[in-house]
């Protein structure tokens, strides 16, 4: 028996020496391996969870016995000996209608279920509407605000002046000047609108020169005056630079201005405005 | 004592920091106002080419225009004024208009306006006889006065650019063209200061274009052609050769290219190409010397002063990047093998500083900038699929490339850094992009299904793409 154990031994370390360095021995090695592996159910997962849908929780009911009875009219017991008396063909017809019923039921639920997604995109899409419509309130709001803000203010200095007249004669003139400066700047600025309708009376007539070097770069601002009836009677370029793609990009903005001469505008606050700036930003109309 | 009672301690700290805050509050405040109130004014600095602009107003009305219209730039071009005593000058002077007017059209940047639309007869080449008013009328904002004579064998060409809706003489241009000239010639000269002169950029029609012409699959031949793609030129023709990459130095003076000899296999039992060599031809005496170096060499290209070429040599499986000076002579490796990869399809930088190439270093083809000494190689493409035969703009600021992604070729420009990538045209093969002069325009091979390669261009925004010559491929620009 040792003799046999001794033979086995020998024999398992000459397998495992061939095995450990013959290239045949190890690549047989690794397919009895992978064999074995197979063969033990070692299970591979290749496809990825899927996650489950939710189900909705159903209400269910628990009646005593007696109280069913109460409720259908006859007992457990009679029910089923009726059961039994009727053939079983009756019960596949059962069976048939109960799965069309289920069927039904189910589609029922399906179409429920997407009712209610459809349902919940509206009350998405009127909640955005919503928020929209409050975002444009309150930008009136606060163009409201800015504008009373502007009458207090420019009410508080006139207060203010009043008061300062008793003091002295002087200080007054001044302040009176400094608020006529002021309320110049805040009449100047445009509103969203405003600066739209002239940028619609330019942009049609820019022919911008694109694919120039440094056109992410370039901006020209000009200086645009005009008449009362809304010629443009001079134009002055306020920021000069000596390079050949500068002076391209000017020129294109001068035969823009120049095109869309006379400018006539809607509003009144355009109508009686005599000079303003125009930044024709090459950069920005590029993207 | 007092600082030992922890609750007094804490309550003291807690008042201060309240008061600091207020006081921080109420300081934020009073900023808020006189920006408020500041808004009117306005200061912007601005820097183009180094050189700077501040603009500074106040109280303004002020837009910031961000839309135009993308559309070419209309322009009238009158008849030209010639001596009508001379009669054959009179139909050249109609092959030159055609020509100026064709080259302008085909730019997409500036459209000629039709002639039916002309409503003022224009007596004499003066700013006096220009109706600005009704030129401005028929739609054109240029108008183009030309006016020619001959003067000691050679053609005295003037041209004047009216502006009609600013109402002034843009320019007064005037320029001598030799009598060995020919009618083409010259209105690519008139076409150039046109386009010069209306989009700022240097005008590339006189330039010429090298290119391959493919006679057969195994019969490739070396042509020269105008920028339209007429008139076109045997440069290079041999029937036991294959040449390719046909490229200018940037002087004029030579051709580079490379080509396979034919010999006969004996294994294959037909004629095989065996190892590329590098070529040059002498464009004036029209003599071609070989570059005898062993192992395979290809995609030759000059540097910016044309002093230098920079290649890529191929032995033993790998190919590195190479330079070889015309000079004194002497060739330098640039690049070693990274195990077994292909660095190949050099380009020198507008200013010879740098060098872009492509190469499998990565696993995968890739865009790569390294100094002209060989030094600080750095990747600067990272896009999905392969790229390749990168070339650098005679502007300096775009590289243009050739990228193969899923079954489709497509040409791209991006910045030297490698940001702004964008694809400008593609199809089922399109390759080897070339830079106009001014680098403004890219032609480049465009093979169809089942079709010869064509060679095609595009503007560098995208736009007017267009057929140049059929049956052609691998296009090279000269320089002006």
């Amino acid at each position: 028996m040792q003799v046999f154990l001794k033979s086995l031994l020998l024999q398992i370390i000459k397998l495992w020496r061939f095995l450990t360095k013959e290239p045949i021995g190890i690549s047989l090695f690794m397919h009895a391996m992978i064999i074995f592996l197979f063969v033990s159910g070692f299970n591979f997962q290749f496809s990825e969870t899927r996650e489950l849908m939710p189900v909705e929780s159903i209400s269910v009911n628990v009646l005593d016995v007696k109280s069913a009875e109460k409720i259908l009219g006859q007992s457990f017991h009679q029910k089923r000996k009726i059961e039994s008396s009727t053939d079983i063909a009756e019960n596949k017809r059962k069976i048939q209608r109960s799965l069309i019923e289920l069927q039904k039921n189910q589609e029922k639920e399906e179409k429920k279920s997407v009712d209610k997604a459809f349902s919940k995109i509206f009350t998405k899409m009127k909640e955005d509407k919503k928020i929209l419509e409050e975002k444009k309130s309150v930008n009136k709001k606060f163009s409201d605000l800015l504008k009373n803000l502007d009458d207090r203010k420019t009410k508080k200095q006139e207060s203010d002046s009043k008061d300062e007249k008793q003091s002295s004669k002087d200080k007054l003139n001044d302040e009176n000047e400094a608020m006529k400066t002021d309320s110049s700047k805040t009449d100047n600025m445009l509103s969203y609108d405003e600066e739209e309708e002239i940028k619609s009376k330019i942009y049609p007539n820019w022919y911008i020169p694109s694919g120039i070097k440094d056109a992410e770069k370039l901006y020209v601002d000009i200086l645009i005056k005009l008449r009362a009836d809304g010629t443009v009677y001079e134009i002055k370029v306020l920021n000069k630079i000596e390079d050949v793609n500068f002076k391209m990009a000017v020129e294109s903005a001068e035969r823009a201005i120049y095109l869309s001469s006379p400018l006539k505008f809607s509003s009144e606050k355009l109508r009686n405005l005599k000079e303003f700036i125009v930044r024709f930003n090459i950069k920005d109309a590029l993207l | 004592m007092i600082f030992c009672d922890s609750k007094f301690f804490f309550s003291k700290v807690a008042a201060l920091i309240f008061c600091f805050n207020a006081v921080l509050y109420a300081k934020s405040d009073v900023t808020k106002i006189n920006d408020k109130v500041n808004l009117g004014s306005f200061e912007s600095l601005q820097t183009v080419n180094g050189k700077t602009s501040k603009t500074q107003f106040d109280s303004m009305a002020f837009v910031n225009l961000n839309r135009a219209v993308r559309a070419p730039t209309p322009i009238a071009i009158y008849d030209p004024f010639f001596d009508t005593s001379n009669v054959n000058q009179s139909s050249d002077m109609n092959k030159i208009l055609q020509v100026v007017i064709s080259d302008l059209k085909g730019t997409g940047l500036i459209s000629v306006i039709d002639k039916q639309l002309y409503m003022q007869k224009i007596s004499s080449f003066s700013e006096q006889s220009v109706n600005y008013d009704i030129w401005k009328s028929s739609g054109a904002h240029v108008l183009v006065l030309i006016n020619s004579s001959f003067k000691d064998s050679s053609m005295n060409i003037e041209i004047k650019l009216f502006d009609t809706i600013a109402k002034k003489l843009l320019q007064h241009i005037s320029f001598k063209a030799a009598s060995s000239s020919n009618v083409r010639e010259i209105g690519h000269l008139i076409a150039d200061k046109i386009y010069e002169r209306i989009t700022g950029e240097k005008g590339y029609f006189s330039a010429k274009i090298a290119f391959v012409k493919e006679v057969s699959k195994k019969n490739k031949q070396i042509f020269l052609m105008d920028s339209d793609g007429e008139n076109e030129i045997k440069i290079v023709v041999s029937k036991k050769h294959i040449f390719l990459s046909p490229r200018f130095s940037p002087d004029n003076k030579y051709l580079v290219y490379f080509g396979y000899d034919y010999k006969y296999s004996n294994v294959r039992k037909r004629n095989v190409p065996v190892a590329g060599k590098v070529y040059f031809f002498d464009l004036a005496t029209k003599q071609v010397t070989v570059l005898k170096e062993p192992g395979m060499q290809s995609a030759p290209r000059f540097s910016s002063d044309s002093s230098k070429i920079v290649y890529s040599k191929s032995i033993d499986g790998y190919s590195c990047i190479c330079t070889y000076d015309l000079k004194t002579k002497k060739i330098t490796q640039l690049t070693r093998a990274y195990g077994k990869s292909i660095d190949t399809s050099p380009c020198f930088s507008n200013d010879d500083k740098k060098i872009v190439f492509n190469s499998d270093r990565s696993g995968t083809q890739q865009l790569y900038v390294m100094n002209a000494d060989g030094s600080d190689i750095k990747r600067i493409s990272f896009g999905d699929g392969r790229y390749a035969t990168p070339v650098w703009s005679p502007r300096g600021d775009y590289i243009a490339f050739t990228r193969m992604y899923r079954g489709k070729f497509y040409i791209g420009i991006m910045t030297p850094n490698g940001e702004r990538e964008r694809m400008i045209s593609s199809g089922y093969m399109v390759e080897s992009p070339s830079w106009s002069p001014n680098g403004r325009i890219l032609t480049y091979t465009k093979q169809f299904r089942y079709a010869r390669p064509a060679v095609y261009s595009v503007d560098i925004t995208g736009f007017n793409e267009r057929l140049v010559k059929s049956s052609a491929s691998e296009p090279s620009w000269s320089n002006l």
